[in-house]
């Protein structure tokens, strides 16, 4: 079919959405009804006027007569707010001449205008939504990291105070007073380790960070140096993969994670293991680095698989004094801002695997 | 050995008095509990005479010991302005920190601190930083005066 043949006055005379005629010196030349009906029969007025209430032609950037006849466009869309505040999608082409009477006349434009009002309006609230969430979470995080900074100073006081009374005055109390004061220590050493995680878990929002190319090996290295000694009290192998990749990421925080997923492994590692081991590896899939943590220790049941990720979360078979229930969580922060993935493989009584991903950085 | 501990928190002076104490040093502690008291000391060490445990002879301490959270004057602008004084800067200055972050530890270094330690004190690290501080101070005397 060739729409050629075909006479579309009819059509633009019906449509619902506006439609307009107007030639290169900007006079209006057709309205069709749903245009008329807002503004009026202004045929040989200047558009910008008309719809736009201005004195001379839009910039040049927002001309469609500017776009189509200078700059050779073959169409040109944009949106617009009109005199009376509506917000107009205008999408021009020219209009090509049928007749040879025609072809003396000037060239035109005819543009089709719909009022996309409600839906910029809409998306203006959600872009308003968006900042007020961002502020309320950056509020947020800047909270819990002046609450946990300020509860540092009394803890390590009560700290270091459990710890004087425990060593200086042990032997002029009772056994239970003992026993009342180890658990002193115990709770404040807990609670430590809680504020610790939080503020972890607040500094990652506040990512101040620059990211850079860093060999994995290094972070590796990192991680493992900060976990010596519990390593070695367990007795745990490390078996970790010779091909390491070099990773564009915020070096800090990828420690800060591995960290927490190593530190995870040693924890679940389960009393009677006789050849405790971690693996560490590398694949590459897609577009992604994946690391995985592999240990050979109590695992996890596939229904918490998504659950021990949530904050304050802890698998209640392992009554472990050190176990906040942050750390997965400070994983799993990290990675999603470093537009990765992290997700478990496991099953009860045969080992647990944490996977992490980190997008392949893009050379240019 | 002369050591002026910087710190505002009443806890954590008898904290760092014990463990110099546990540690078998026969010092001289002098307290500063914000950086006014810290410049009034060291700076016009004759103008002030608040601080109950400034000597009568104004020595010079061969080692700060100084937290970071301090009220009236950050910790860190403390030792900016130790470390470009020179009639000071040649003085150990140990930061005493609740913070293991890295990036906190590294902004104390940016400031020419010294060495620091994290807070609750771990005495035996503690009782080492001390000692290498001493040991400096013992050589810097034999350089001097032999």
């Amino acid at each position: 079919m060739n729409l050629e043949n075909y006479d579309l006055s009819n059509v633009l005379l019906s449509i619902g959405d506006g439609v307009i005629a107007h030639n290169e010196r900007w006079e209006i030349e057709f309205l069709n009804q749903p245009l008329l009906d807002i503004y009026g029969d202004q045929v040989g007025k200047h558009c910008f006027e008309i719809f736009f209430d201005r004195d001379c032609p839009c910039e040049e950037g927002n001309c469609p007569i500017e776009q189509i006849f200078k700059k050779g466009k073959s169409s040109f869309q944009q949106v617009k707010k009109d005199k009376y505040g509506n917000w107009l999608e205008i999408t021009s082409v020219p209009a090509h001449p049928k007749t040879k009477e025609a072809e003396q006349k000037t060239s035109s434009i005819i543009s089709l205008v719909r009022n996309v009002t409600k839906r910029m309006n809409l998306e203006e609230e959600l872009r308003v939504r968006n900042m007020e969430l961002k502020l309320k979470n950056t509020e947020l995080e800047n909270f819990v990291y002046t609450v946990s900074h300020d509860l540092k100073s009394p803890l390590v006081s009560l700290q270091g105070l459990a710890g004087a009374l425990l060593e200086d005055y042990s032997d002029r109390l009772d056994e239970q007073g003992r026993e009342f004061l180890l658990d002193i220590k115990n709770s404040v050493n807990r609670l430590g380790l809680l504020v610790r995680d939080l503020l972890d878990l607040s500094r990652i929002g506040r990512g101040q960070n620059r990211r850079e190319d860093v060999p994995a090996k290094k972070i590796i290295q990192e991680a493992i140096d900060k976990l010596k000694l519990p390593l070695k009290e367990k007795g745990i192998q490390l078996i970790i993969d010779e091909d390491m990749p070099i990773i564009f990421c915020d070096k800090e925080m990828i420690v800060l994670a591995l960290v927490n997923l190593l530190n995870n492994a040693i924890k679940f590692m389960g009393e009677h293991n006789e050849h405790p081991r971690i693996a560490i590896g590398h694949t590459i899939k897609d577009d992604y680095h994946v690391f995985f943590v592999q240990d050979n220790g109590i695992g996890i049941e596939r229904k918490y698989h998504q659950k021990i990720f949530d904050i304050f979360q802890t698998l209640n078979e392992v009554k472990d004094p050190n176990s906040t229930g942050v750390g997965l969580t400070i994983v799993k922060r990290i990675i999603e801002g470093h537009k990765g993935r992290v997700w478990v493989e496991s099953e009860k009584g045969q080992g647990s695997t944490f996977y992490f991903s980190i997008p392949i950085k893009k050379l240019g | 050995m002369n050591i002026l501990l910087v710190e505002d928190d009443p806890i954590h002076i008898k904290l760092v008095e014990r463990a110099l104490k546990k540690s078998g040093f026969n010092n001289q502690l002098i307290v500063a509990r914000d950086g006014e008291e810290v410049f009034n000391y060291l700076f016009n060490q004759n103008m002030d005479q608040r601080s109950e445990l400034m000597s009568e002879e104004f020595v010079y301490p061969h080692l700060i010991l100084m937290d970071i959270n301090l009220p009236k004057i950050n910790g860190l602008e403390i030792l900016r302005r130790i470390k470009q004084s020179p009639q000071l800067q040649h003085i150990p200055v140990v930061i005493l920190t609740t913070s293991s972050n890295r990036a906190d530890l590294e902004k104390c270094y940016e400031y020419h601190a010294n060495s620091y330690v994290i807070k609750p004190l771990d005495y035996e690290e503690f009782n080492q930083k001390i000692r290498s501080i001493e040991h400096y101070w013992l050589m810097v005397n034999e350089i001097l005066y032999r």
